[in-house]
């Protein structure tokens, strides 16, 4: 039997086209030559992927759902921060560590609150680059002078604020879709969400002060990150624990910021930050549960 | 629950969803659930391939072939849940990517308090392996040039006689459809066999 001819018998004992002697001795042939079994079930299946059109219909609509989402919306494809980035922030704490502990600082050196007086900012570490750079944000916002802002920070405690700030992504807003956009135009929730774009987080937390009971979880969103950002975190985490303890894929997201706000507290905070670290790392599942090793390891 | 802003439904802030809100709307391919499900667990996903040496390709592969899987399964009426949608789908995705690894050790997220559940993730694993092939052949179908597609398409999906492909595709004879046919077929199925994923994916 040719190549082609076993090809044809194939195709024809699929589709239930064998009969009599034809089709005994193909099955006969089947059951002694694995290869042969293997070449049906491979066409078989071949056949019935190219013919389940409503499968494919199904994974174009996916396939398109992505697209129109990565499009519309930096959070589906965001690029996450490469790995260097986050040993280069430690690597900035530490030097941090050293220059505030330096017994023999010359005089003219400034302190971290001084920093953002500074106009050259060339050679800053990196965690003081992050500190830094949130000053010149609090700086060109009129509105973030507040009582929790005014906490003296003492230099221990900078370490663990300049640790948690570098551990921190900022949370990026998704675009609307065009019907939600003319449905929430002009109200409160889209008011907040363009004052957090524009980084007013004074203002999205005085939009926010009470978030409609229909967009609660979403507002929590835009709100807790405009307070960690003006460094509110004990407010911030009153809203990251609301979030995570609601049903949402977002509540992973809301534990880890959570935890990011402990340790900007810290040591005031250091039960609640090892309570929380533990329940992260006791859960194998928890897409946050290797930065939060890395978290107890700088810690230590 | 489904959240209602100003009495319109609003799915980018839906968070009490029930199991069988995601499975009717899967199963009615519904575009605001299928959106809803893509907003709220495919970030998940991606973050666990991505922390475990995957790309977001991967991650968006892994996504699809485990809700092409629970549609074929919801189409068919096979599917009851007693997990959470959320467990179920997240799972799915996390076998596909251990076993692509061959990792011996294989941590369930699935405690063995969840026997039921458990049951139900193994029963999908039959449809979610044979989602996973029918990619791989559909892939590898794409890749052929246009005129191969057309011919397999008549041939093998419409189950044309080669009297209407050469007539369709104005062949100069029945003899060379056939021979035409063949050689698609056999450039198709030597690209499947020739990837590496193929040998992953045969049971």
């Amino acid at each position: 039997m040719s190549f082609s001819d076993q090809y044809n018998d194939i195709e024809r004992y699929i589709r239930g086209e064998l009969s009599g002697e034809a089709l005994e001795a193909f099955e006969r042939q089947l059951q002694e030559d694995a290869e042969l079994a293997q070449e049906v079930r491979l066409n078989k299946e071949l056949e019935q992927a190219l013919k389940d059109q409503d499968a494919i219909a199904f994974r174009r609509q996916l396939t398109a759902i992505s697209s129109e989402m990565a499009t519309s919306s930096g959070l589906v494809k965001a690029k996450r921060l490469p790995e260097w980035a986050f040993w280069f922030a430690t690597l900035g704490a530490i030097l941090l560590i050293f220059w505030l502990i330096w017994p023999d600082k010359p005089r003219n050196a400034h302190t971290p609150g001084e920093e953002k007086e500074k106009s050259d900012t060339s050679f800053q570490a990196p965690a003081e680059k992050i500190i830094a750079s949130k000053e010149t944000d609090k700086k060109r916002s009129p509105e973030t002078n507040t009582t929790e802002e005014k906490r003296i920070v003492k230099p221990y405690e900078q370490e663990y604020l300049a640790l948690a700030e570098s551990f921190y992504s900022p949370y990026s807003v998704s675009s609307l879709r065009k019907d939600q956009k003319n449905e929430l135009a002009g109200s409160a929730f889209e008011l907040a969400r363009q004052a957090y774009i524009d980084k007013k987080w004074e203002l999205v937390i005085q939009i926010l002060d009470h978030p409609e009971q229909d967009l609660r979880t979403e507002s929590l969103k835009l709100r807790s990150h405009a307070l960690f950002q003006l460094r509110q975190f004990e407010k911030a985490a009153e809203d990251f624990k609301e979030l995570s303890d609601g049903f949402s894929f977002y509540k992973y997201d809301a534990e880890w910021n959570q935890l990011l706000c402990y340790l900007a507290l810290m040591p005031e905070k250091t039960v609640a930050f090892e309570a929380l670290l533990h329940k992260i790392l006791d859960n194998a599942d928890h897409p946050f549960r290797e930065k939060a090793l890395k978290i107890q390891k700088e810690v230590r | 629950m489904v959240v209602l802003y100003k009495g319109k439904f609003l799915n980018s802030y839906m968070v009490d969803i029930d199991n069988s809100q995601f499975l009717e709307g899967i199963r009615r391919k519904n575009v605001e659930i299928l959106k809803s499900i893509y907003r709220e667990f495919f970030p998940m996903v991606r973050r666990f391939v991505l922390d475990n040496q995957g790309t977001s390709q991967d991650a968006e592969d892994l996504f699809q072939n485990a809700l092409e899987a629970i549609y074929l399964k919801v189409r068919e009426d096979q599917l009851v849940l007693t997990a959470k949608f959320s467990t179920y789908l997240f799972e799915l995705c996390r076998r596909q990517w251990y076993k692509k690894f061959r990792r011996k050790k294989f941590e369930s997220s699935v405690t063995m308090d969840d026997p039921m559940v458990l049951r139900e993730i193994e029963a999908a694993m039959p449809i979610l392996e044979q989602t996973e092939r029918y990619q791989l052949y559909r892939e590898k179908f794409g890749g052929l040039g246009a005129d191969c597609q057309e011919i397999l398409t008549l041939t093998l999906v419409e189950e044309r006689d080669f009297r209407e492909v050469t007539a369709i595709m104005q062949l100069s004879s029945e003899g060379f459809a056939r021979k035409k046919k063949h050689d698609c077929k056999e450039k198709l199925l030597k690209s499947i066999r020739q990837d590496p994923r193929f040998q992953e994916l045969k049971s």
